[in-house]
């Protein structure tokens, strides 16, 4: 088994305990529930 | 070619020759496989073994010619790296110098030293302007029969750390054994060619095992095995994720978007979050509208703290046409995630209003005198799947072979 290999596996094992540890906890980058109300701009951009 | 000079072996008496006299530091008895010193005149005995002579495809002082070059053969070794064995032959001419054909599982291999150092990292090297990429993992090379003569101090038990650099069917072996490193171009060449220059018969197959520099890097190589484990990583996750985000429960109402207004604390619905943490996903549909858009504002109240979490949604569309023809733009719903929901029972709010495009001012509606309202369904779920962290993960798991495939593809171009 390579070194390379080793580590690919390391780096897996970190990715999905950091994965499961944000599903058990509900935690995402991507919630939007901390984005302030009222700070859009409505209304079309096209040109 | 050079002049031969006999010798016996101080071990069992065997009558030797030394076909590279003068060039020659170590001399393989092929009788018992002792070690002898041949740099000076009176030969000395370095290490004594006896064992029963070694068969080699290619004796040491047969002859031949390769690639234009007659060759002797003057030494020839016999490695081991744990997996396997493979000979490795020391050819002299003494106008050219030295050659180093490689026999393993009945494929050949020509060997030639660089006396210029590629030049790069771990990963890859570059030599005369072209780039090898480092095969896969290669363990230690440890020497197990010499015969013959070589220009260093060789013995048995020797152990080189062995790497190799591949460019198509080319390749660059690296060897570091006592501080010193030896780098090697090795080329394929027909085991015919071999077996015609040296007088072989065809049925005198070398060591049986993966080629050293080339099969045996493909034998070794991760890549497909990073591919299995992240194909397996992202299935047993998203598994998991699933299991993790239940269980489902949903609230809806129809909301209220006036213009000119907002429209405040229209009730969705309660939902319970029964995990300790969950997600919840408010999806928002407006009605088939043109030209408007729906801000609304939620707040998820938790009964218990009468905490709220508050979110953002907006459902637009809009359309025309222009000297490009007709376009359209926006989508007519969303969908707004909340995550770190803690256990309890959640009362979810909308405030909501309308606007129109491109003058905000309240349409009225046809017949009777009052501004026209927008309905929006809005729906809140709990046991929501993260799909962006899903899709992140996925994405950094396949970064590291995909980068991998893409550096072989480029040096192999």
């Amino acid at each position: 088994m390579s070194w390379r290999l080793i580590v690919f596996i390391l780096w897996t094992v970190l990715l999905v305990s950091g994965a499961l540890t944000a599903s058990y906890y509900a935690w995402s980058p991507f919630s939007d529930e901390a984005r302030g109300s009222h700070a859009f701009y409505g209304g079309s951009t096209h040109k | 070619m050079s002049g031969v000079r006999s010798v016996s072996c101080p071990n069992c008496g065997g009558s030797l020759e030394v076909r590279a006299a003068g060039y020659s530091a170590s001399l393989g008895c092929r009788y018992c496989g002792s070690i002898l010193d041949v740099s000076r005149p009176e030969v000395e005995l370095v290490a004594a073994y006896n064992r029963e002579a070694t068969t080699f495809t290619l004796p040491p002082g047969s002859r031949g010619t390769v690639f234009g070059t007659e060759w002797q053969v003057v030494g020839a070794l016999r490695r081991s790296d744990g997996e396997g064995a493979w000979d490795e032959y020391l050819l002299f001419n003494p106008y050219v110098g030295y050659r180093w054909p490689v026999a393993s599982e009945g494929e050949w291999q020509f060997g030639t030293m660089l006396l210029d150092r590629p030049q790069g990292d771990a990963d890859s090297v570059t030599w005369r302007g072209a780039r090898y990429t480092r095969a896969m993992h290669q363990p230690d090379a440890t020497t197990e029969t010499v015969v013959g003569e070589f220009y260093w101090r060789v013995a048995r038990g020797d152990r080189a750390r062995c790497s190799s650099y591949e460019r198509g069917h080319d390749s660059l072996s690296r060897e570091e054994s006592d501080g010193e490193v030896n780098w090697t171009l090795l080329v394929p060449v027909r085991a015919r060619e071999i077996e015609g220059a040296f007088g072989l018969k065809r049925d005198a197959p070398a060591n049986k095992r993966q080629s050293l520099y080339v099969s045996h890097a493909d034998h070794t190589d991760d890549l497909p095995r990073m591919f299995m484990i992240a194909t397996v990583a992202a299935i047993v996750v998203l598994a998991l994720m699933l299991a993790l985000s239940g269980p489902t429960q949903r609230a809806a109402a129809i909301i209220k978007a006036p213009f000119g207004s907002t429209r405040e604390g229209q009730m969705i619905g309660t939902i319970t979050i029964e995990r300790p943490w969950q997600f919840v996903t408010i999806h928002a549909q407006g009605s088939d509208f043109e030209n408007r858009w729906v801000d609304i504002d939620y707040s998820v109240v938790d009964r218990a703290t009468g905490q709220s979490i508050d979110g953002y949604g907006l459902v637009e569309h809009y359309s025309g046409r222009d000297s490009d023809g007709t376009w359209s733009e926006g989508s007519r719903t969303t969908k707004t995630l909340f995550g770190r929901l803690p256990r309890g029972i959640y009362d979810i709010y909308a405030d909501a209003q309308a606007h129109a495009w491109p003058i905000d001012e309240a349409p009225q509606a046809s017949g009777w005198n009052a501004p026209e309202v927008l309905d929006v369904r809005v729906e809140a779920k709990t046991g929501s799947v993260p799909w962006g962290n899903f899709w992140t993960l996925l994405l950094l798991l396949m970064a590291v072979p995909l980068l991998v495939t893409w550096r072989r593809v480029r040096n192999r171009e």
